[in-house]
């Protein structure tokens, strides 16, 4: 037994007891270690990479989905202002479109109300006149009999008929 | 728990360095001086029993088998017990100062025989061995089993321990030092010595039985496993690892005569330095251990109120040291795997 000899049994069991030591460490210990040490690790990697990837989709879909919702607001904004303008437009249109029937229909009143005060008019003369031929007739009668007279009431009635 | 440890260690120590290790109450012996480098030597040398302590001057140790195999007489196994401590002799062997030699008739030590003695003797150190193996292979078999039965699902218990250190070495040493690509075929190498190393350095601070066989310390056990190293460096050596001992590039002939024959002696002077390294630092931790404590005794044969004076001193001293030497363990085991990674990373290197 010496300090820096090696002793030949020592070297002997080391040797053996090292390499069998190694063997079943290998196939036993280290192996199913190691594989799963790696597989966890490599599920560890996958789960954070799915993660990742999952986070992404989410933002993209969030994305779409405001997207979406603005752009269905804008529409709505939109078909409001022309639904808006449509019906200012009918509104005007249908406004005119009474104005006009107002404005025939006041013109067609007017036109006949001119008619029937010309018919009326037309009617008037004739009956003056034929008032006038009476009176005439009458002032005829009387002019025979007083000349100063009759002319003073020709000259009355006709003033009395002095219409436009 | 540092604190019994330490307290079981002194205690066995005290009991340890009673100066006639191996010899029954004898009046004479009780005489004798307190001798600490024998002490420290008994303590660091393997041995064929166990010595646990001594009680009234006599020895307790537990009897190892003694298996030699003699070039003519053949093998014999017995019990270290038959040698009744180096006292008697047993089909013609006996036990001189730890080693076991032939006697011839007369009783007086025959060397021409002796040199004919092939001792593969369960030791200290090879119970030691064997131990730790045994700790080793249910440690990480039950902790292997484990990753199959709960897989997919945090570590637990000792899993979670260990976990990190394998990865540790793994990312830290073996992929660091070897490479991507190569560093798998020379993990569980590496796994399998830096948990050994790591092991019996611990076991070698536990003063009592079955700890501290200096196992680690003992020159065979660095040797065996660099040698593995070596033999795994040369055997995986690629041509630039070759090119860069026989020839290195950029290099001017006259200049090569001088260095190759450098760099071949280099390629075996690191398995060396390996082997040396871990040997000196363990073996050197615990004379450092036993020599503190053998002060107390140094001083208390002066006077018994000087040893217990100054065993207050070593005792802290040898608290300090043996948290030192914690982390000596794990540091020697360290290094050796790191080097012995660097090496395999040397070998397979490519451009």
């Amino acid at each position: 037994m010496d300090l820096v000899k090696p002793d030949i049994g020592l070297l002997f069991w080391m040797t053996t007891c090292f390499i069998l030591l190694l063997i079943l460490m290998r196939k036993f210990a280290w192996g199913p270690i190691l594989k799963a040490l790696d597989e966890r690790e490599q599920g560890i990697q996958l789960a954070l990479d799915q993660a990742e990837a999952a986070k992404k989709q989410i933002a993209e879909a969030t994305e779409k989905v405001t997207e979406i919702l603005q752009k269905g607001r804008a529409e709505k904004e939109e078909l409001i202002k022309a639904t808006q303008a449509d019906l200012a437009e009918y509104k005007q249109e249908q406004q005119t479109k009474i104005n006009a029937q107002i404005e025939s229909k006041l013109d067609a009143a007017k036109q006949e109300i001119l008619q029937q005060k010309r018919a009326a008019l037309g009617e008037l003369t004739q009956k003056v006149g034929e008032l006038s031929v009476e009176i005439a007739e009458k002032i005829l009668e009387k002019e025979l009999e007083n000349h100063t007279q009759s002319n003073s009431i020709i000259e009355n009635s006709l003033k009395g008929l002095e219409i436009k | 728990m540092l604190r019994l440890v330490f307290g079981l260690f002194l205690l066995s120590t005290i009991l340890h360095s009673s100066p006639e290790f191996g010899d029954p109450s004898n009046e004479s012996h009780n005489n004798k001086k307190f001798e600490p480098g024998k002490m420290i030597m008994h303590h660091i040398l393997d041995s064929h029993e166990w010595h646990v302590f001594d009680w009234k001057g006599k020895a307790f140790s537990i009897p190892l088998p003694i298996i030699i195999y003699h070039e003519t007489k053949g093998l014999s196994t017995f019990m270290s017990s038959k040698f009744n401590h180096g006292h008697d002799t047993h089909k013609g062997y006996m036990m001189d100062h730890g080693n076991i030699v032939c006697v011839n008739e007369m009783g007086e030590v025959d060397q021409n025989e002796t040199s004919k003695i092939w001792d593969f003797s369960i030791t200290k150190n090879v119970f030691s061995l064997f131990f730790s193996i045994i700790i080793l292979l249910s440690i990480f078999l039950t902790i292997s089993k484990k990753y199959n039965v709960r897989a997919n699902r945090a570590p637990s218990g000792l899993q979670s321990f260990l976990e990190p250190i394998i990865i540790f070495i793994r990312d830290d040493i073996a992929k660091s030092a070897i490479g991507e690509k190569d560093y798998q075929r020379y993990l569980p190498f590496l796994l399998t010595v830096f948990f050994f190393i790591f092991l019996n350095n611990l076991l070698g601070l536990v003063p009592l039985f079955p700890g501290g066989a200096n196992l680690t310390g003992n020159i065979a056990v660095p040797m065996v496993m660099s040698a593995m190293v070596f033999i795994i460096t040369t055997l995986s050596g690629k041509k630039y690892y070759w090119k860069h001992i026989f020839a290195m590039p950029g290099v001017p002939k006259p200049v090569l005569l001088i260095l190759t024959p450098i760099e071949i002696f280099g390629v075996l002077l690191k398995p060396l330095v390996l082997m040396i390294r871990l040997f000196a630092n363990i073996t050197a931790g615990h004379i450092i251990i036993l020599s503190f404590l053998s002060m107390i005794f140094i001083f208390g044969e002066m006077h018994p109120a000087a040893g217990y004076g100054v065993s207050v001193f070593s005792g802290m001293f040898v608290l300090f040291m043996l948290t030192l030497e914690l982390l000596v363990a794990f540091l020697q085991a360290y290094v050796f795997t790191l080097l012995a990674a660097m090496y395999f990373g040397s070998a397979v290197e490519e451009h």
